[in-house]
Order: structure tokens, then C-alpha cells, then sequence
């Protein structure tokens, strides 16, 4: 330490008389470089006490002098926070011609660190990033598990769902066959077949129920009777289908040995939960007592008309 | 009490710094500088508040006519008597005011909390300066004492800057970067 430099120590201490302590003052007002020395001087005293490297007397005085006042002591305080600051890391020497200049936010960041602490944040980032991967694969792992169980509960339940409901239609069907088979031993078995005939000699319109079977024969045992009454204005003939493979059907009915006395073409079968069937309303007048053949013929996807059916019933006038 | 000083008061001080109102105002800046390490050297608990009474009187001096040739030793004649005063006003309210001290672990305990504080500051008021600033204070002031000399002649060449210039500047760095960091130490503890 020089003479000049004691001596702004000694200033710096509050050590000097008060006429000395004036004249340095007032130099120091009217010369920048002195006031810039006294300054720099502090600032490496305040550094070297916080690093522990002032001499025993120094040190002494430091602490007697210097930090008797807030200030100062506020000014250690930055030191100390700037040497820890600095001791975390070196500082990327400075040897371009000019001051290094980042651009991206990375670089910033990178200059902003230093050394072991540069190290320690890239482990640090690298680990998070590892954890975050993981994080993330086992979240989709478990999303995509989630779904699977999820969409097998689901057809599972579909399953079960679509199995009763084919046990009860299955059972339906069953209901009406059974059904359907007595209807037609008893109206084999009648005479005249009730379930055909009107039940009301009041009504004006005559049903006729005929199961479709086949185009070899007319049906086995006696033919169904359909009776009219004077009042009945209407016929209606229902054809009870067993399978239904046509786009459309053509009705024919004629007296048997006689003349045509209905055509219908194109007819659409009526398909409901319980059966398929074709109905038409004859007008009573064109039908006379005696046997008719009603005639039904497909007419397929291709175009082609094929025979289906052929089914007899006799009518009677009352 | 420090009043604050009109617009034209103020030009008429920053115009007896020099005619140039942008030399002036850098004139003005450094013996801002001077003034408030001259209190703080001498003691006064409010530096920057006396530095403002000083510019203040020499204010109201210019607005009562008087002539001032040399504004910097006239400051410092002013700045004397503001710290007369001030030492003398300290003083007088130098009173005790705690008879309770803090034992040595509480005190150990409130200087690391001082020192956190202090650190977490340091890291804000560092995100403030430019990245040159900030490259700069913290290159300067490595404390590798045998590299030092060398680092610091290889930073002043590579800004193309004399060793003294690159002190000067460095210094203001670090007195802007201190100043921020007390500030918000204060801040913190009045909050």
C-alpha cells in the first residue's frame, strides 16, 4: 500500500484530522480520478474483509471504523452476496476483440451460469427432462390400458345385451310358430275353417288367412272356406309368407277351371316382428260360390318372376 | 426536509454544469455520485436524501442571483454544512433505541436470513443489466487473485478500453448493481 493509498485509507477509516480529511475532499470534488481511486479502494478493501484477506491490523480497523456506520455495513453485505454470486462459478473468460453478444435466450441463460453451476443445471435439466419423459409414457400407458379395459367392458356388455335380446326373440319365435302351427291343424281340421270365415254375419268385409305353402301342392286335407255373406262388400285374402327372398310379388286369383278374376303386380310383403304377409281386398261382387287357386309368383333382384305358391279355398254365398 | 426542485430551477442548476444540456447532465450525474459517497464517507444516515438538500440550496442560491464559477467546489461547501447538520440531527436522535440485544444465535440466524435476502436480490438486480453489464461486473470482479491482473488486461483489451477506464466503468457497474440490491433488501424487510 503507497503513501496515497494509507492516506485514503486512513480517509476512508475516518482516521484523518479534519484538515486533511477537507483538502482530500476537496480534491477528490474537483478530480474525477482521485474520487474514482477513493472509491476503488474502498471497493477492494470492502472485498478483501469479506474474503478474509486483510492484514490482522487492517482487518482491526475495518471492523472499528468502517463498520460502525449502517452504510458501510450494507455495503459488506453486497460484497459478501456478490463473492458468494461469483464463487458458484468461473466466468467464461472474456477474450474476443469485442464483448460477446448472445442473441437467444439459451445463450443468455448459459452465459448467466457458470462452471459447477452451468453443470449442476444441465444434470438438473437433463433429470427433469428423463422424469418428464417417463412422467409422460407411463400417463399414456395407462390412458391407452384405461381405454382398452374400458372398450371391453363395453362390448362385453353389448354381448351380453345382444345375447339375451336374440334368447327372447328366439323364444318369441318359438311362441309363434307353436302358435301358428295350432291355427293351422285347427283350420285344417274345421269345417268350415273358422279362423277364415267372418265372424259377424254383420260385417262387410271377409277375411281369408292362407299360409303360403309351396307351389307342388295346394295344401293337405280340405281346402279353407271362405264364406259371404249378403251383406259382405269386401274380401280380403292374407298370405302368410315363410321366407321372404323377393323384391315383389304378382298375385293371381282364378276360379278353378274358370277365368281370371284378380291380378295384382309388384305387391310389397308387409314384415313385421312376428311374420311376413301380403294382403289384398277383392271386391265381393267378382267373387262367385265355388273353388278358387290363388296363385303368388316372386319377382327376384335379377328380374327373373319365379313361382312361389298356389293355395285353394273354397266359397260359399249365403 | 427535501423539497423537489422546479423544472426551471433545475435547468438553471444543470446549465451552470455546462451550456450543453446532455454534458451537463453527466457533469451533473457524477457529482451526484461524489456527493453521495462524500456523506456516506463521512457518516450520514441519509446520503441520497442529502445530496438532494445540497443540490436544493445551491438551487435557491442560482434563483437569488448569485454567480457560480465553480459548481462542483461550491456543492462541496454546501454539502459540508447539509452534513454538519445531519451529524449534528443524528445525534440527537442517536437514542437507544432497544435494551433487548439479540443473542449470538439469533443474531447468526438473522444475518443468514440477511444474506438470503441479499443473494436473491443480487440475482434480480443482475436480470436488470444488459448482458454485456452483467458479463462485464461479474468477469471484473473474479476473485482470482493470480489471474486477476491478467483477466482484467485481456477484458479492457477485448472492449478496447485503457485498464483505468475499464475500473472506472466497472466500478460504476458494480455502485448501480449495490444501489438496486439495497433498495430491494429494503423493500423486503419493511415488507
Amino acid at each position: 500500500m503507497s503513501n496515497s493509498d494509507e492516506m485514503l485509507t486512513r480517509y476512508l477509516f475516518g482516521e484523518l484530522p479534519e484538515s486533511e480529511q477537507s483538502q482530500l475532499e476537496e480534491r477528490y470534488f474537483n478530480d474525477t480520478q482521485i474520487f474514482e481511486r477513493l472509491v476503488q479502494l474502498e471497493t477492494a478493501m470492502v472485498d478483501s474483509y469479506t474474503r478474509g484477506q486483510l492484514s490482522p491490523e487492517l482487518r482491526d480497523r475495518f471492523e472499528r471504523a468502517y463498520l460502525a456506520d449502517s452504510n458501510r455495513r450494507a455495503r459488506v453485505r453486497f460484497s459478501e452476496a456478490l463473492k458468494t454470486k461469483l464463487d458458484l462459478g468461473a466466468v467464461l473468460p472474456v477474450t474476443d476483440s469485442t464483448v460477446v453478444r448472445p442473441s437467444s435466450w439459451w445463450q443468455r441463460l448459459s452465459l448467466s451460469m457458470t462452471g459447477t453451476q452451468k453443470w449442476l443445471a444441465f444434470s438438473m435439466a437433463l433429470a427433469l427432462l428423463l422424469v418428464s419423459a417417463a412422467t409422460l409414457w407411463l400417463w399414456i400407458q395407462n390412458s391407452r390400458l384405461r381405454q382398452d379395459l374400458a372398450n371391453i367392458h363395453s362390448q362385453q356388455t353389448n354381448q351380453e345385451q345382444h345375447a339375451r335380446e336374440t334368447e327372447q326373440q328366439l323364444a318369441d319365435e318359438r311362441a309363434r310358430t307353436q302358435q301358428l302351427s295350432a291355427e293351422l291343424d285347427r283350420a285344417r281340421t274345421q269345417t268350415p275353417p273358422a279362423p277364415t270365415a267372418p265372424e259377424s254375419s254383420g260385417s262387410t268385409i271377409a277375411s281369408l288367412v292362407l299360409m303360403v305353402s309351396g307351389v307342388r301342392g295346394t295344401g293337405a286335407g280340405d281346402a279353407p272356406k271362405l264364406i259371404i255373406h249378403k251383406e259382405t262388400q269386401q274380401i280380403r285374402l292374407q298370405l302368410k309368407l315363410k321366407e321372404h327372398d323377393y323384391k315383389g310379388y304378382n298375385l293371381v286369383l282364378q276360379a278353378v277351371g274358370g277365368n281370371e278374376i284378380y291380378n295384382r303386380q309388384n305387391l310389397k310383403a308387409r314384415i313385421t316382428r312376428s311374420d311376413t304377409s301380403l294382403t289384398v281386398t277383392i271386391p265381393a261382387s267378382k267373387i262367385a260360390a265355388g273353388d278358387y287357386l290363388l296363385t303368388l309368383r316372386g319377382l327376384t333382384a335379377a328380374g327373373e318372376i319365379q313361382d312361389v305358391s298356389q293355395s285353394l279355398f273354397h266359397v260359399e254365398k249365403e | 426536509m427535501t423539497a423537489a426542485l422546479t423544472s426551471t430551477a433545475f435547468a438553471r442548476l444543470l446549465y451552470c454544469f455546462d451550456p450543453d444540456r446532455d454534458r451537463a447532465g453527466e457533469k451533473y450525474e457524477d457529482l451526484r455520485r461524489t456527493l453521495i459517497k462524500f456523506f456516506e464517507w463521512r457518516g450520514t444516515p441519509f446520503p441520497e436524501d442529502h445530496t438532494d438538500e445540497t443540490f436544493n440550496r445551491v438551487a435557491r442560491k442560482l434563483d437569488e442571483g448569485i454567480e457560480i464559477k465553480n459548481i462542483g467546489g461550491y456543492c462541496y461547501e454546501v454539502a459540508r454544512l447539509v452534513c454538519l447538520e445531519a451529524l449534528k440531527g443524528n445525534d440527537r436522535k442517536c437514542e437507544p433505541l432497544e435494551t433487548d440485544y439479540p443473542d449470538a444465535a439469533q443474531a447468526d440466524a438473522e444475518r443468514r436470513l440477511e444474506h438470503e435476502r441479499y443473494l436473491h436480490c443480487l440475482e434480480q438486480c443482475l436480470d436488470k443489466l444488459s448482458i454485456e453489464s452483467r458479463t462485464l461486473v461479474i468477469e471484473y470482479y473474479q476473485d482470482d487473485k493470480r489471474d486477476r491482473i491478467e483477466r482484467r488486461r485481456a477484458l479492457a483489451e477485448s472492449l478496447g478500453l485503457q485498464r483505468e477506464a475499464l475500473a472506472n466503468r466497472a466500478q460504476r457497474l458494480r455502485d448501480k448493481l449495490e444501489l438496486c440490491v439495497t433498495r430491494c433488501s429494503n423493500r423486503k424487510t419493511a415488507i
